[in-house]
């Protein structure tokens, strides 16, 4: 049967976080991971060595190989919903530890302070994190640490705002996921410093001699977690072996705390960054991936994938459309697709779609930025990777690692031009921050840059004038995103020039949790 | 307000001292382009610890404009006037030039002023069945003024010229040296360009904008060519083969300012054109016109490679 494009298959699968050598580990499963694409065209990079030598005739042999890699790309819308956040963790690098929000609509009169305490009926703590404003409506997120909703009314309890909230609409318990640039690495390799997400239950107890931090408790199914200090009122324990879940009492097995602590109450397991006893958990930081591209002729299996280059484009009356190209080891040939693999259900349905009229372009100084009409942008990350061979390569890769610094760019056409502002901006070579983000409902996503300048501005000869914006992002360690991002719950590891955040109902860390 | 292109203008004059000028503007029929400056960015490339880039600086501002225009019967010629450094008895030609422009712009949002422009190059372009228009190259060294002032006053442009005002009293000839053109050297031709250099350029020291240009910085070029609609005598390929010198007039005719072109000196390229009807595309190598006062074409007694001039009637 001859191959129809429109018959192709993709399907998208993070390879494990306790990765396997540089040449193997494929991740065989693809199950729910399949993925609409726009185009993908999976090439290899094959060269060859000529036998140069003389002999006596005028006749070239066939050459040999001597080099044989993947080097290819594929490109996607960008949804609302679905699992495109793997493609995002592999593009990216790093991700925070998910926070738990609600989003309500409701008429302030004064707007709450970040990390204002509000309680619903029940008792349930909500932290105000943000207000966000667009066109059509404006939406405060609260963090929901319990997990609970609002319901119809919430007091405050600490910090300022108004007294009472009366809600007006409000969003289930979604999740806010934080992607950050990894800025020490790109190949699989142990997580440095604090960076490492560690599995963290807080309980409340009665303690005589509190424990000291390293202490090591077992529970009643010999699960062994070690003490971690404490959050406010709560004892916290980071999970070392068996399940993460404290069945019963737990026992001392090393240290001088109490002999036992009986629980009173127990949060349910989170992850948590920036905390000591990295050597606790096993894992390591992996951004490779398989892709598997199936035809009407055969499927392919590419594996060890690495990101080398993603681009988010986004003009007037499209969708976002993100291109993402890669390096890989090597490809199989086989039958991998089954009639059991799906799409997830979301991407079933367009109106997940991203389109630009649901974005927002915030721009300015920190604290000053306004919304601005664009016609078109383009983000773009360029993650330099060797290329390379050696003895121990055989005619494939090395594991790419990083060859340089990234190259990130954010270009945006103003679509009238009628301030000299942004001439302003590059004159004055301003502190800049930048905000592109889509919202549908309570769900959105977006790309945020920490600091950027501005190095053009130069105004278009098109009937209505339009003028060209050339950001430049770069890196600043100051966290100039507080007001969007407040480092207690989004605790930055990189500083990354620009982040991606999702805001939708998975709760699944996708740095660490593979599906 | 938004700014939209048939609302901007720009005006320019001839700028004696060292600072922007508008008390004697000329509206200049401009149809496209602006001068805007190109800021330069310089990375830090020293390694942090990471992998991402510090912030770069700001270096180089380089102000450049390209202006497409008309070729009419009052603006140019005060252009051209800039552009060579001097008017004798409304001829322009190249010699030592110390001319520079100032320009303003007006696009409804701000009224951008420039100082201290100096043309870079210019491109004249006519063809059959349009008007003469032109580009004109600028490189300025002082940074752009962006303000809320009025437009200033300025004199009209006047009447743009056609392609076809090379007719009538007007004519295109080319010929030998051996004798002045005359009605028998007329050509009929589809296509008439010319590029001239003037001699000026950026130049970027341990400053942020550009050194002050000097005259005769670059070297100054002067490059043509024109379509003859027809092939149908060898004259052109006999004179390309043979390296034979000739000379050039083309007279534009409207209105009371008329516009004459005099090439004295050059060679050409010829070729003929794969087309139903065969056309000669003619590439004009020009030099100068002699040393001193001695010419190499005694009809047309001036050194530089090209001339123009305003005729009126």
């Amino acid at each position: 049967m001859s191959d129809v494009k429109t018959l192709h298959k993709a399907a998208f699968a993070l390879e494990s976080d306790k990765p396997a050598a540089w040449g193997s580990g494929a991740n065989t499963v693809i199950g729910q991971k399949m993925f609409p694409f726009l185009e993908f065209s999976p090439q290899k990079t094959i060269n060859h060595e000529q036998n140069n030598s003389i002999y006596s005739d005028g006749f070239k042999e066939t050459p040999r190989v001597v080099t044989n890699y993947l080097e290819a790309s594929f490109s996607h819308y960008q949804w609302f919903k679905g699992p495109l956040k793997d493609i995002a963790f592999w593009a990216f690098g790093y991700e925070l530890p998910p926070v738990p929000v609600v989003v309500i609509t409701a008429d302030l009169t004064t707007e709450p302070q970040q990390g204002a305490v509000y309680e619903n009926t029940a008792g349930d703590s909500f932290v105000f994190l943000r207000k966000e404003e667009y066109r059509d409506e404006t939406l405060y997120v609260f963090v929901s640490e319990e997990k609970g909703l609002p319901g119809s009314t919430l007091t405050r309890v600490s910090g300022t705002g108004d007294a009472e909230i009366t809600v007006l609409t409000s969003s289930s318990v979604m999740y806010e996921h934080l992607f950050e640039l990894d800025k020490d690495s790109r190949h699989a390799c142990p997580y440095k410093e604090l960076q490492k997400p560690l599995a963290v239950i807080y309980i409340t107890a009665s303690l005589t001699d509190v424990p000291e931090e390293g202490d090591v408790y077992q529970d009643e199914n010999g699960s062994k977690f070690v003490y971690a200090g404490t959050n406010g009122s709560k004892y916290r324990f980071i999970w070392e072996t068996g399940n993460p879940i404290i069945e019963g009492d737990l026992s001392r097995v090393s240290g001088e705390g109490d002999e036992t602590i009986i629980p009173l109450t127990e949060d349910s397991y989170k992850y948590e960054v920036g905390l000591d006893f990295q050597d606790l958990d096993t894992r390591d930081k992996c951004r490779r991936a398989t892709l598997h591209f199936g035809t009407e002729v055969s499927d392919q299996r590419l594996r060890n994938c690495v990101c080398k280059r993603f681009t988010l484009h986004s003009e007037a009356s499209k969708f976002w459309e993100v291109t993402n190209e890669f390096l890989g080891y090597d490809c199989e040939k086989g039958t991998y697709f089954s009639s059991g693999d799906s799409f997830p259900d979301a991407t079933l349905d367009a109106s997940n779609i991203i389109a630009h009229h649901q974005t927002q372009v915030l721009l300015g100084p920190k604290n000053s930025e306004v919304s601005v009409g664009i016609t078109s942008l383009d983000v773009g990350v360029e993650i330099p990777l060797e290329v390379g061979q050696d003895t121990l390569s055989s005619v494939y890769l090395k594991e790419p690692v990083f060859n340089g610094k990234y190259n990130i760019s954010f270009n945006a056409i103003l679509s009238r031009y009628s301030s000299d502002v942004f001439q302003g901006y590059r004159d004055n070579w301003t502190d800049l921050i930048g905000v592109v983000r889509a919202k549908e409902g309570f769900f959105s996503a977006g790309y945020y840059f920490n600091a950027l300048k501005e190095a053009e501005a130069s105004l278009d000869d098109s009937e209505v004038t339009k003028q060209n914006l050339n950001l430049i992002p770069y890196y600043d360690s100051a966290n100039n995103l507080d007001a969007y991002f407040p480092s207690n719950y989004f605790p930055q590891q990189m500083k990354s020039p620009v982040l991606y955040m999702v805001r939708d109902s998975d709760p699944r860390y996708t740095m660490i949790e593979r599906f | 307000m938004s700014a939209v292109k048939i609302l901007t203008k720009a005006a320019f004059q001839s700028q004696s001292g060292a600072e922007y000028e508008e008390t004697a503007m000329q509206l200049f029929p401009i149809t496209s382009g602006r001068i805007q400056p190109n800021y330069n960015t310089v990375d830090n490339e020293a390694t942090n610890g990471t992998a991402f880039k510090d912030v770069p600086r700001l270096g180089n501002i380089d102000i450049t404009g390209t202006l497409s225009f008309q070729v009419d019967t009052v603006a140019f010629f005060k252009l051209l006037n800039v552009f060579f450094g001097s008017a004798d008895s409304d001829k322009y030609k190249y010699g030592t030039n110390a001319k520079k422009f100032s320009f303003v712009f007006s696009d409804g949002v701000k009224v951008y002023k420039y100082a201290n422009v100096y043309p870079k190059s210019l491109k004249i372009t006519s063809s059959a069945g349009n008007k003469v228009t032109g580009d004109l190259e600028v490189v300025a060294s002082s940074n752009e003024s962006r303000t809320t002032d009025i437009f200033p006053e300025v004199t009209d442009y006047g009447d743009f010229f056609l392609h076809s005002d090379m007719s009538g009293d007007g004519f295109f000839r080319v010929g030998d040296q051996d004798n002045a053109l005359t009605l028998a050297d007329n050509l009929y031709i589809e296509e008439f360009s010319l590029e001239l250099t003037s001699g000026f350029d950026s130049q970027f020291a341990n400053q942020r904008l550009s050194l002050t240009p000097i005259y005769a910085m670059t070297a100054i070029e002067v490059s043509g060519s024109f379509k003859v609609s027809r092939y149908d005598a060898d004259t052109f390929l006999n004179w390309r083969d043979n390296g034979t010198k000739l000379q050039l007039i083309a007279k534009y005719v409207y209105g009371n300012e008329n516009l004459v072109i005099k090439i004295p000196n050059f060679i050409i390229q010829a070729e003929l054109e794969d087309e139903d009807i065969i056309k000669q595309n003619i590439t004009l190598l020009i030099g100068r016109n002699g040393y001193g006062t001695s010419y190499l074409n005694s009809n047309m007694e001036f050194i530089s490679p090209i001339e123009f001039s305003k005729e009126s009637e």
